[in-house]
C-alpha cells in the first residue's frame, strides 16, 4: 500500500510540473481553456495508467503525444473546435500579446494537423523528427505542414504578404477541418 | 515571418488564460480506469461495484483500489434489498486510511501476473457490510488487500492476481475447477493460527477461475469442503443474484435500478453481469483491437467506452449493455493515423450492408477496405471496417440486412 502511495505522490509532483506546459499547449491547439483542461487531465489519467513503466522514461514525451492524440480523437469524435470567423488583423510582431484570444485566433485559422506541428515545434520546441514520430506523418510532412502553416500565419500578420499557390489550395483541402 | 524565432517568441509570451488541473483527480480517475480493466481481466464475476463504492474508494487517499466482493459466504447479512443496487458506501464499508482495521493476515510469495510477488494484506474491519476484495499493482508486484468484515471462522479464498486461500490449520487445498496442473503454492503460517495459501495461476486460467473457480479442501487426504465459491461470489445460486434477477424480470429494464445506469455507471459491474464479446483483432496498419462487451441484467442505458494506446498500438472498445441488443450498432474506435475503425455488432442472419457517407462532406463515396468479421457464438457478427477520415463520425450511419432486404437503416455510431 505505501508503495502504491509513493508512486502516487510521485506522479502528482510530476503532473504538477508538467500541467503548466502541457495546459498551455493544449490551448494552443483546441484554442478553448475549458477543452484544453478536459485535455489535460484525460491525458494525465493515461500517464497515470502507466506511471509505473514511464516514470523510469520519458513521461513527458508520452504526455504530449496523449495530447496530440487524444486532441485528434476528440475532434473526430465531436467535431469541437473553436470557429474563428474570420483572420484577427494583426498589425506587427510589436503588438500587445496579452490578448490571449488572438493568439488563438491566429492559430485557429490554420488546419488542424499544421496547428499541431507549429505548436509542437514552436511551442513544445520539439525537432522535427520527434514531432514526425508524434504526429505519426514523415519529417517531410512535417516541414511542409510547418512551412505552410507559417505562411499562413505571416499572410495573418502581415496581410500584405502574397500567400504561395500551395498554402492556398491545402486550405481548399483541408478548409473544412477548423 | 522571415524568422521562424518570431513565431517562437510569440507562442512562448502568450499569455494563457488561468487553467486549472488537479493531480488527485486524475489519480482518482485513472484508480477507476484501472480497476475497469482488471475487473474485465478477471471474468467480471469477481465483484460487485456499485458507482457509489467507486466514487468513495477512488477518493480515499492513497489507498488501492477496492471492490466491494459481495456478501461473504459467512455473512449473516439479510439480503440486499430489492430493487436497489446494494447497500450505500457507508454499509460496504470503504474506511478511510485512518481506519486501518486489525491485521489479521498478510505474507507475500511468488507468482504475480505482473511478473513479481503477490502481496497480501488481509485485515478485520469491525463494522463494515461485507468483505472487500481489492487488487493493486505496486509496479510489477500485485497487492492483494482483502477486508472481511468479521474475523472468518471457515476458509475463505478469492482468486485476484493469484488465488489467496486463508484456510484453518491443518487444512489444504486438494483440487481447483479451473485446472489441475497449477505451479507449486506457497504456504504461509499465520500467528493467528491459519495457514494463507497464495496459489499462481496461468494466465490463460485466471479469467475463468475469477469467475466461476471452486476450491476443494481436505484435511489430510479426506475431503471436508467440496466446490467452495470465493468470497463475494455472487453469481446464479446466491441470493444477490436471486433478488437482481427476480428485480430485473419484475420491473423490467425500462426502470432504474439506483445506481445501475450504464450511461452513468463508467468503470463498474453488478450482480450477473455476463461476458457478451471478447474478440481481439489485428487490424493491417493499426495496431490490434480488442472489443469487451457485458450485459447487465437489470440495468439502463448502455455505456461505450474507447481508448487507444500508441505505444503499444492497441485499442480497445468497452461496451455495456443491460442485454444483448435487439438491433445492430456500432462504434468508431480511433487507432492512431489518420481515420478510425467502425466496429459493427451484427445481428444473427443479418449483414452490414451499407455505411453511408452522403452527410461526411467527402465528395466522393470512398473505397472501403476489406472487413475483419468474427463470428460470435451466439450468431452474431462483429465486424471491424477501417473507414475514412472524416470531420464528424455522427455524420456516417449504417444500414444492416437480412438477405437483400434493409432490416435497419440509418444506425449512427453509439459513440
Amino acid at each position: 500500500m505505501s508503495r502504491q502511495r509513493d508512486l502516487d505522490e510521485e506522479f502528482a509532483e510530476f503532473a504538477r510540473g508538467a500541467a503548466p506546459r502541457l495546459l498551455k499547449a493544449a490551448w494552443l491547439i483546441c484554442g478553448d481553456p475549458h477543452q484544453a483542461e478536459d485535455l489535460v487531465q484525460s491525458v494525465m489519467v493515461k500517464v497515470y495508467l502507466k506511471w509505473s513503466r514511464l516514470r523510469e522514461g520519458s513521461p513527458l514525451a508520452y504526455a504530449r503525444r496523449c495530447l496530440v492524440t487524444t486532441h485528434i480523437d476528440t475532434h473526430r469524435r465531436t467535431g469541437r473546435e473553436t470557429a474563428v470567423a474570420e483572420t484577427p488583423e494583426l498589425g506587427s510582431w510589436d503588438r500587445s500579446w496579452d490578448d490571449t484570444d488572438e493568439v488563438v485566433r491566429l492559430l485557429a485559422t490554420l488546419p488542424l494537423r499544421e496547428r499541431q506541428v507549429v505548436v509542437m515545434r514552436h511551442y513544445a520546441g520539439l525537432p522535427e523528427a520527434h514531432v514526425a514520430e508524434l504526429l505519426g506523418i514523415s519529417v517531410g510532412t512535417v516541414k511542409s505542414s510547418a512551412s505552410r502553416g507559417l505562411t499562413r500565419l505571416r499572410q495573418a500578420l502581415h496581410p500584405t504578404v502574397d500567400v504561395p499557390e500551395d498554402a492556398r489550395s491545402a486550405e481548399v483541402r483541408e478548409g473544412n477541418h477548423v | 515571418m522571415s524568422d521562424t524565432h518570431e513565431l517562437d517568441e510569440l507562442l512562448q509570451r502568450a499569455t494563457a488564460p488561468h487553467m486549472h488541473f488537479d493531480p488527485a483527480a486524475a489519480i482518482a480517475t485513472g484508480r477507476r480506469v484501472r480497476r475497469r480493466r482488471r475487473i474485465a481481466t478477471a471474468g467480471g464475476a469477481l465483484a460487485a461495484v456499485t458507482a457509489v463504492g467507486i466514487a468513495v474508494t477512488a477518493a480515499v487517499p492513497g489507498s488501492a483500489p477496492l471492490l466491494p466482493a459481495g456478501p461473504s459466504k459467512t455473512s449473516t447479512a439479510s439480503p440486499k434489498p430489492t430493487g436497489s443496487a446494494g447497500p450505500s458506501a457507508t454499509q460496504r464499508c470503504f474506511p478511510s486510511d485512518a481506519e486501518r482495521g486489525t491485521a489479521w493476515a498478510g505474507g507475500s510469495a511468488k507468482g504475480s501476473q505482473r511478473g513479481g510477488k503477490v502481496v497480501v494484506e488481509a485485515t478485520v474491519r469491525e463494522g463494515c457490510g461485507e468483505d472487500v476484495v481489492g487488487v493493486g499493482d505496486l509496479g510489477g508486484d500485485a497487492q492483494v488487500t482483502v477486508m472481511f468484515k468479521a474475523a472468518p471462522t471457515s476458509a475463505q479464498w478469492v482468486v485476484a492476481d493469484a488465488a489467496v486461500l486463508f484456510l484453518p490449520k491443518g487444512q489444504r487445498p486438494c483440487g481447483y475447477s479451473f485446472g489441475t496442473d497449477l505451479p507449486a503454492p506457497t504456504t504461509l503460517p499465520q500467528a493467528n493460527g491459519w495457514d494463507l495459501v497464495i496459489q499462481p495461476v496461468p494466465s490463460k486460467l485466471l479469467r475463468k477461475a475469477a469467475a466461476t473457480g471452486t476450491v476443494d479442501l481436505c484435511e489430510g487426504s479426506t475431503p471436508v469442503t467440496r466446490g467452495l465459491k470465493q468470497i463475494g461470489w455472487n453469481g446464479p445460486g446466491t441470493q444477490w443474484y436471486e433478488d437482481h434477477k427476480r428485480n430485473a424480470a419484475t420491473q423490467g429494464s425500462g426502470t432504474a435500478t439506483t445506481g445501475c445506469d450504464l450511461d452513468t455507471l463508467v468503470g463498474s459491474t453488478v450482480p450477473g453481469a455476463v461476458q457478451w464479446v471478447d474478440e481481439t483483432l489485428t487490424i493491417p496498419g493499426a495496431g490490434r483491437l480488442t472489443v469487451d462487451a457485458q450485459t447487465h441484467p437489470g440495468c439502463t442505458g448502455d455505456g461505450h467506452t474507447s481508448s487507444w494506446d500508441p505505444t503499444q498500438r492497441a485499442a480497445r472498445l468497452e461496451v455495456d449493455v443491460p442485454a444483448v441488443p435487439t438491433k445492430g450498432f456500432w462504434d468508431t474506435v480511433w487507432m492512431g493515423g489518420d481515420a478510425p475503425t467502425g466496429v459493427f455488432l451484427v445481428p444473427p442472419g443479418q449483414s452490414l450492408c451499407d455505411i453511408d457517407f452522403s452527410r461526411s462532406g467527402l465528395k466522393a463515396t470512398p473505397k472501403l477496405s476489406a472487413p475483419q468479421r468474427v463470428s460470435l457464438r451466439d450468431g452474431w457478427t462483429l465486424v471491424a471496417q477501417p473507414l475514412p477520415r472524416v470531420d464528424n463520425m455522427q455524420t456516417l450511419s449504417a444500414s444492416f440486412c437480412t438477405g437483400k432486404e434493409v432490416t435497419t437503416t440509418g444506425v449512427t455510431p453509439s459513440s
